[in-house]
């Protein structure tokens, strides 16, 4: 191969991340990670670029740099000169180019106060075309969570998000099933029987107080055969052979019978006993519990005894019949006994409050779960629905009816953004306000628009940039948003992973989940700290010189002695997140380490670069453990294919960097008996391999790098927004980018949602 | 209301097993009560009706492992399937199919005949309908329940799917043994009239959703709702199922699967007896189980190994032959523990066996180790002989089109006249037929 040759192969293999393209993304994702697996890796979850070129990469004409600082040619790729001094903030048109301290740019967004009140086709900014999403199953969760105040059980029957593209919302990952539609009906299901029962219904609306719903436990009717009675004396007792169910006494003028029913709840239940009587029998006392509660008269022929028993608490007790009379041959058949119960007291008296709470159900849950306020149509169309069911099974099923309509409607599970159109723009659609909120709360909170956003949405509140960035400052400040950015990083980093990873047991016996926990633990406080009290810029959460270490990771750090957890000072091997032992762990393997597979986490996850996945036909076999080679020396000779190489050169030299890491994160000089040798660099960011040593080395480099900006605000456009940037979205892309560079991430997070994309959809 | 109250109820129900304990009998569906008069079932199922499974596992076979010994009928089981060999009689082994792309790309054509197109769609189907999925619409209508897509351990990256409808989506397989069980067991222990008076109602329900579909679908572009359109369908599907009558089932099933019991062994089996008494019951007519994904597992702590399989397949670990054909020799006990339970099951003259066509596919060619490719695809069918396939058979295709494959299962098994299967499956391949 020559050396242009390879260069166009180079070109082809790996593309910058600043370049959007016209042509539709390639979507490399599990292929990427299928590279990786087929270096004898197992598979990065969410790995590739979808929005990037893929195997287009620079030589296409549309990805051409356009504004002077960028230098994006396959030659930089490899050239190690460093040549990135941009802002890495390039879109394909080359109109916005985001100036460091300043968010206003020649593009779509518009600067922080200008009113977006009227459609003008101007004013609709670049974005592209969005599938409609289904709630994620974390958003179903917290959007029953809102509306009900618990959380369902059977949200365990839905399946799981596929996390294709590393996080769990995505809409390109998103399908729907059988099962999902079963799931939904469980739920509604449950969601009915949990109000019910546990008398919650008055959480979802005052208008409905548990003094007017129908008892907890659904009224029963069981009938008990003769046969199961407890009759005396007992030589008096005989059945009948045509009927065994059917018993009676015999030669006995004053027998007894016993019936004790496990009563499931309290109330007033109606008691029949059908008897037959052939003599006479002069009057029958019937006991609940051991006290007399009537006198009846029996005469003879088919009878019944009929009374009402007040149970006062749900056990097993006994009802008890005792026949007096004086008649030698008296015969006393009991064929059965019948009990119905509790009964429902209100289904007279309050019938009209009963309405009242259907209606204010289907008025508050209703809206609460579209997210907006209902039209007259749907309104009159679940009143009627409720009333159906009245006819059939009363307050119950009717609540049931309306309960399955709404919670099983698309308004619901889906997140709805129809909007109207703009005029003069075909294709693009101006968002109501409450789609709106919906769309800024799911996206920083994952959650429904709580009172202040649907308030603000309801009084017009919700249409200047400044009135977005306000509310978004609230989110992302509230408990829900700080519980969202988490999320985020977990799944960025697939720390998700980390609770249930298995490690070699006779390699890393020091690996058990509590050390897995802490290990998460620490990077959750080290987030925290940095995000919410340092207030700190990204850089930082990649070259902090310190972190937050716990009892059980200090022994990973080789701290001695630690037992609170506090701010520590790291030994300069450290350097921010790459090198805790939360992502040294689930970029480690089973058995040890592998330079491709942390190289391509990198590559992928933290710098957006498109890789491609190896040739078919290749022997992707891993080196054999060898007692007697560190890990890089195994895999030292890997590539000598040269249509590996071709990658291999950009990912290795990566992976190399962080081979002072051992699999859990330890780090080390020596493996295997010989020195490790850690030096490596980042030739897609101009650091050819052999210029930097470490994994500190190389966090400081990619914290340094426009790359790692521009990414971040890829990976959180794709988290927030639940889609796969394209090319078309470069303006919001870029707008985060840019506050990035001179912003905290926790400020530069809220201003990106102040762009006025938020206010539009196209199709 | 006090705050004391207050403060139980929201204490209430956070976790499925609190909320089974304290509701544990009402309308929530819960585990089987045997012979409970709810349990509702059609009745269209008749002796010698075919039914359809099929066993994914992934990283495909090792030829040494896999490759029989000896002639067409009087062949010997290689190691890898050697706890096959009670059912030997009823097996049908082939290879010497030809496929496109292997491992990840090639998981669609696998079971959709329709295979990714290389990076753009990356493993996940350019369209449907799977052959599992193809039959269920067949059969539509005859069965409570079309399908039952079910996984051991299953990984859903959208390269990892067997199942896809015919609209092309990904039918993603329930993990867990009870959720699977609770898919086609599941009842309500209310009365049989309120279930019916439900029921009859449900109706209204399904209308309501159907039409806040159309109103959507109505306001955004066809582009742009894909699952929307999907779920539609499914709505409509509901909907016909209740036109239909039902009758008690009377039908003896297995218990219900602990939940706790939750390793890759205790779900695959419960699964297992699911699936069995699904058939047996003619509560649905077509399953799958899913191993992990096309990397297969991640974990087999089961026999004190916990790597993964994808990584024992490409011999990242010492003695990772030895694994590896413990691995694949587990996959194959446990599919045989599967055709043991149709077997004991009467079915007119014949078993349940016989009359269920049982298929064990995975994603790559025995052609030459971890080359990724589809040469020589490898595949186990087990049963069906009511459905005409040869039985106590092993045969070499010698480079016949796999997506005629696919074809074959397809028309012999549905008995319907269709010319065409996925992409380019066209040809009957008669030498697989009695």
């Amino acid at each position: 191969m020559t050396s242009e040759s390879r260069q166009r192969r180079k070109k082809s293999r790996v593309s910058r991340p600043q370049q959007y393209t016209a042509r539709k993304p390639a979507v490399a994702l599990g292929a990427l990670a299928l590279w990786s697996m087929g270096c004898g890796l197992l598979g990065i979850p969410g790995m590739g670029e979808p929005g990037a070129p893929g195997g287009q990469g620079p030589s296409s004409g549309a990805a051409a740099p356009s504004n002077g600082g960028t230098t994006t040619s396959g030659g930089a790729v490899t050239s190690g000169s460093g040549a990135q001094s941009n802002a890495g903030v390039v879109s394909s048109s080359g109109a916005l180019s985001a100036t460091s301290g300043s968010t206003s740019t020649s593009g779509g967004l518009s600067s922080g106060g200008s009113v977006v009140g009227s459609s003008s086709a101007a004013q609709v900014p670049t974005i592209s075309s969005a599938n409609l999403r289904r709630l994620s199953l974390t958003e179903l969760g917290n959007s029953l969570e809102a509306l009900i105040h618990f959380r369902p059980g059977t949200l365990e029957r839905l399946p799981a998000e596929s996390q294709s593209h590393a996080f769990d919302r995505v809409v390109n990952d998103q399908t729907i099933s059988p099962a999902h539609l079963e799931a939904h009906s469980a739920i509604a299901a449950e969601v009915h029987q949990t109000l019910l029962a546990g008398r919650l219904l008055d959480d979802v609306t005052a208008t409905c107080p548990d003094a007017i719903l129908p008892p907890a436990t659904p009224t029963q009717a069981v009938a008990v055969v003769g046969a199961s009675m407890a009759l005396n004396p007992d030589w008096a007792v005989n059945t009948v052979a045509s009927d065994p169910s059917v018993v009676f006494t015999q030669y006995a003028p004053s027998p007894t019978a016993g019936y004790s029913h496990n009563f499931l709840a309290p109330g007033r239940y109606d008691v029949d006993l059908l008897v037959e009587v052939e003599g006479s029998v002069d009057r029958v006392e019937i006991s609940v519990d051991g006290q007399v509660i009537s006198t009846q008269q029996l005469p003879s022929g088919m009878g019944t005894l009929s009374f009402t028993a007040t149970i006062t608490e749900a056990r097993a007790t006994p009802l008890y019949f005792a026949f007096y009379g004086t008649d030698d041959n008296l015969r006393l058949y009991f064929h059965v006994l019948t009990l119905d119960g509790p009964v429902d007291e209100g289904a007279t008296l309050h019938a009209a409050a009963r309405t009242a709470c259907a209606h204010a159900v289907i008025d508050q849950l209703g809206s609460l779960a579209y997210r907006r306020p209902l039209s007259d149509d749907e309104r009159t169309s679940l009143r009627t629905l409720y009333d159906t069911g009245v006819v059939d099974g009363g307050f119950a099923l009717g609540l049931r009816l309306v309960l399955e309509a709404i919670l099983e409607s698309p308004y619901f599970l889906y997140l709805v953004e129809a909007g109207t159109p703009v005029a003069d723009r075909p294709g693009a659609f101006r968002l109501n306000p409450h789609e709106v909120a919906a769309r800024l709360s799911y996206a920083l909170c994952e959650s429904p628009p709580d009172l202040a956003l649907r308030t603000a949405a309801a009084n017009g509140m919700l249409s200047t940039l400044e009135q977005i960035e306000a509310h978004a400052d609230r989110l992302l400040n509230a408990p829900c948003g700080r519980k969202a950015v988490q999320r985020f990083f977990d799944q960025w980093l697939m720390l998700e992973q980390l609770p249930t990873l298995n490690k070699d047991p006779g390699i890393f016996p020091e690996f058990t989940p509590d050390l897995a926990n802490a290990m998460l633990e620490e990077t959750h406080r080290f987030l925290d700290e940095l995000l919410w009290n340092e207030s700190a810029q990204l850089s930082s959460f990649f070259n902090a010189s310190y972190s937050w270490p716990n009892p059980r990771t200090s022994l990973v750090y080789g701290f001695t002695g630690v037992d609170t957890t506090q701010r520590r000072d790291l030994p300069d091997t450290r350097a921010g997140l790459l090198t805790q032992p939360s992502v040294l762990t689930v970029t480690g393997r089973f058995e040890g380490t592998s330079p491709v597979y942390r190289g391509v986490f990198v590559l992928d996850h933290i710098l957006c670069t498109a890789l491609t996945p190896p040739p078919e036909n290749v022997d992707t076999t891993p080196p054999e453990p060898n007692p007697n080679l560190t890990t890089r020396e195994r895999w030292a000779a890997h590539s000598a294919n040269p249509d590996c190489r071709s990658c291999h050169e950009l990912i290795d030299p990566v992976g190399f960097g962080f081979e002072n890491f051992d699999g859990i994160g330890r780090h080390r000089t020596m493996e295997s008996g010989r020195d490790v040798d850690s030096t490596g660099g980042i030739p897609t960011l101009g650091f050819g391999n052999g210029s930097l040593t470490g994994g500190a080395a190389l966090a400081r480099a990619i914290a340094d790098s426009p790359d790692l900006l521009h990414c971040f605000a890829r990976q959180w456009f794709r988290f927030s927004q639940g889609r796969m940037d394209a090319l078309s979205d470069g303006t919001q892309v870029n707008a985060l980018t840019a506050a990035l560079q001179t912003q905290s991430v926790r400020q530069a997070l809220v201003r990106s949602m102040a762009t006025d994309a938020i206010f539009y959809r196209v199709e | 209301m006090s705050n004391q109250r207050r403060t139980q109820k929201s204490s209430l129900a956070v976790d499925r097993r609190h909320l089974l304990k304290a509701f544990g009998s009402a309308a929530l569906a819960l585990p089987f009560l045997r012979g409970l008069a709810g349990q509702i079932a059609h009745a269209q199922v008749g002796v010698g009706d075919l039914r359809f499974f099929f066993l994914f596992t992934g990283n495909g076979m090792t030829p040494q492992h896999w490759l029989p010994t000896g002639g067409a009928t009087n062949f010997t089981l290689a190691p890898a399937l050697a706890p096959l060999a009670p059912y030997r009689d009823k097996l049908l082994l082939v290879h010497g199919l030809e496929g496109g792309s292997g491992h990840h790309i090639g998981m669609s054509e696998t079971t959709t005949a329709r295979p990714s197109i290389g990076e753009i769609t990356d493993g996940r189907a350019n369209g449907g309908p799977s052959i599992d999925q193809f039959l269920a619409d067949h059969w539509r209508g005859t069965t409570p329940l079309s399908s039952l897509e079910t996984g051991v351990a299953p990984s859903n990256g959208s390269n990892d799917q067997t199942c896809y409808s015919a609209s092309g989506l990904p039918i993603p397989a329930i993990g867990s043994a009870l959720g699977a069980f609770e898919r086609v067991f599941a009842v309500t222990n209310e009365s049989p009239v309120v279930a019916e008076a439900r029921r009859r109602r449900r109706r209204s329900v399904l209308d309501s959703v159907a039409r806040d579909i159309t109103a959507i679908q109505g306001r955004i572009g066809a582009s742009s709702r894909a699952l929307l359109d999907e779920h539609l369908t499914l709505v409509r599907a509901q909907e016909a199922e209740l036109m239909r009558p039902y009758v008690p089932l009377n039908c003896a099933l297995p218990g219900s699967p602990n939940i706790d019991a939750d390793s890759m062994l205790q779900t695959w089996q419960a699964h297992n007896q699911t699936i069995a008494a699904a058939f047996r019951c003619g509560t649905t007519r077509v399953a799958s189980l899913r191993v992990g994904g096309w990397g297969g597992a991640g974990g087999y702590a089961e026999f004190g190994f916990e790597n993964g399989h994808h990584n024992v397949h490409h011999g990242g670990t010492s003695d990772f032959m030895g694994h590896e054909l413990e691995i694949d020799n587990w996959h194959a006990q446990r599919f045989a523990d599967l055709l043991g339970v149709l077997d004991g099951v009467p079915d007119g003259d014949g078993t349940l066996l016989d009359s269920t066509v049982v298929v064990w596919f995975n994603e790559l060619g025995l052609g030459g180790a971890n080359n990724h490719g589809r040469d020589d695809v490898p595949v186990v069918i087990a049963g069906g002989s009511r459905a005409g396939f040869k039985n106590n058979q092993y045969l070499n295709l010698g480079g016949v089109q796999y997506q005629h494959f696919l074809y074959t299962l397809a028309r012999v098994v549905s008995g319907a006249d269709i010319s065409r299967f996925g992409d380019a499956g066209t040809t009957l391949l008669t030498s697989l037929l009695t």
